[in-house]
């Protein structure tokens, strides 16, 4: 026998590494064609990519749906509906209403106006938050005890069952490696209050205005990103020392019809910090989001750039903040909450490094 | 208005396309993809009075399909799992190698489909799409019949 092609048999039967390299070619083609806006990818180029990965996967593509059984599911939920909306009503109101008595407290003690409307309602196992509505809550008073803004509230939700998912997308995209640019650099401190303990034995390096040590390599990868996919992004000035081996894991980005989304995850092993940008055509654009909870607990974001809310739990908090047309959502693993907090509200605009808008 | 009985030919005609599309963007997984796919179509079904029938479905049925992915992804995200670790993306069977005894599987190979193998190894990402293109085909096309063909090479040496 040749020993060419026994060798090339032998190879194409037992290469495990060649299946997993085409998948990852055919990611790569894919995310190219999704970069692109909804209106201008070429479908049939992405519907022979996904077959492709789907035929590698040795997958069976499973029989389609009768349309009589999803007629019957939209009647079905559609009668649901308004049942649960009959049924709920009460509960939802009473449970608004708790939500909205804390919150108007905390500002009528914080601002002295009664300000809070309805931007975020307990829901089902989770928040509902309106992310149009949220820059209509007012801004902070200036001077001293401004970044004193935040406050706990607990809503007890005795009416829905504990859900066990949380919130923050994953991305799955392919793994890229960063270089890092040479973003204009400065020593001047941004005029966000920051905790104590943001002060770092290492030196800021070539780090975008305001950044402590930690958080400079995150701040210049997600400024990297979001120029690449011609994203505006605000970015952490903060990050605790103890985040300071955070790397770059995965990143993806989209364009939507509405929106142009960033997906970046960080993690060091043991911590991990997801950053999702999503900048929208305009306000109006933004939707009502649902983000899981198992504690029904919240904290308000309120740093003169962003606005929002910390969604408390046990296994990884959820940061939720709108600035202008931008939503970022920061999810963590195994990262305190109030650090979370802190991390939200040291988001400064770019290329200002201002904390305001 | 798009009448039901048309919605019917519209499930057959894009289902298996919305399913692959899922399916390459959760992770390959199978489950969450059948899910995804399906409450495509129940959203579809729940607008179609609004929607016309000089409306391009396609690209409505990727925005919901996109909608539906964001709001999956939101609730419930995936475990990260690599491709070396997913017993989806990587069920191959290890052969453990073979003897030079017998017939060869290269044997129930055409010449031309070991000229595509030998093209596939000897070859980067760059040098195959260029010999895809050469060959008339796209690269997703080029590896699936790379793929094919070492399925077929599998099954002969079984």
């Amino acid at each position: 026998m040749n020993k060419e092609w026994f060798n090339l048999k032998d190879i194409s039967i037992t290469d495990k590494l060649s299946d997993k390299n085409m998948l990852y070619d055919l990611q790569r083609l894919l995310s190219e064609e999704l970069a692109k806006p909804l209106e201008e990818r070429d479908l049939d180029a992405v519907k022979e990519i996904t077959d492709a990965m789907v035929g590698i996967n040795d997958e069976e593509i499973p029989k389609p749906i009768q349309a009589d059984a999803v007629l019957a599911e939209v009647r079905a939920r559609k009668r649901r509906s308004r049942i649960v909306q009959l049924r709920k009503w009460a509960a939802v109101l009473s449970a608004c209403f708790a939500v909205c008595i804390a919150l108007n407290f905390y500002t009528i003690r914080t601002y002295g106006s009664n300000v809070v409307e309805t931007v975020i309602r307990a829901a089902k196992s989770g928040f509902s938050i309106d992310l149009k509505d949220i820059d209509d809550m007012e801004q902070p008073p200036a001077g001293p005890g401004a970044a004193d803004t935040t406050t706990t509230t607990t809503t007890t939700d005795l009416y829905h069952p504990a859900s066990t998912t949380s919130a923050g997308a994953l991305v799955t995209g392919p793994v890229e490696s960063t270089s890092v640019p040479m973003f204009a650099t400065t020593t001047t401190t941004a005029g966000m209050q920051q905790p104590a303990t943001t002060t770092s034995n290492t030196p800021a390096g070539n780090f975008p205005e305001g950044c402590n040590a930690a958080a400079g390599p995150v701040a210049v990868q997600l400024l990297e990103k979001a120029e690449q996919s011609g994203i505006n992004t605000g970015y952490p000035q903060y990050l605790p020392d103890y985040l300071s081996r955070l790397k770059l894991t995965e990143s993806s980005s989209e364009h939507m019809k509405d929106s142009a989304d960033l997906y970046l995850t960080f993690s060091d092993g043991s911590s991990s910090l997801d950053i999702i940008v999503e900048e929208y055509r305009s306000q109006d654009d933004m939707p009502e989001v649902m983000v899981p909870s198992e504690n029904f607990e919240y904290d308000v974001i309120n740093s003169g750039y962003a606005k929002g809310f910390l969604i408390r739990e046990d296994s990884g908090s959820t940061a939720l903040f709108v600035s202008g047309n931008i939503v970022y959502t920061l999810h963590s693993s195994d990262i305190d909450p109030d650090e979370l907090m802190a991390i939200a509200e040291s988001f400064v605009a770019y290329p200002s490094g201002s904390s305001e808008k | 208005m798009i009448e039901p009985e048309h919605c019917t030919l519209i499930i057959e005609k894009y289902y298996s396309e919305i399913f692959s599309y899922c399916y390459a963007k959760l992770g390959y997984s199978h489950h969450s993809a059948e899910d995804c796919t399906q409450e495509v179509f129940v959203v579809f079904f729940s607008k179609h009075e609004k929607l016309d029938e000089t409306d391009n479905i396609r690209l409505w049925l990727y925005r919901a399909a996109d909608n539906v992915i964001k709001a999956f992804l939101r609730k419930a995200p995936p475990p990260a799992v690599s491709l070396e670790e997913s017993p989806e993306a990587m069920n191959i069977a290890d052969s453990g190698g073979f003897t030079e005894s017998g017939d060869s599987p290269l044997d129930l190979l055409s010449p031309e489909e070991r000229q595509l193998l030998e093209l596939y190894y000897n070859s980067d990402y760059g040098q195959r799409n260029e010999a895809a293109k050469r060959l008339g085909l796209s690269l997703p096309a080029l590896y699936r019949k790379i793929h094919k063909l070492k399925k077929k090479l599998r099954a002969a040496e079984k």
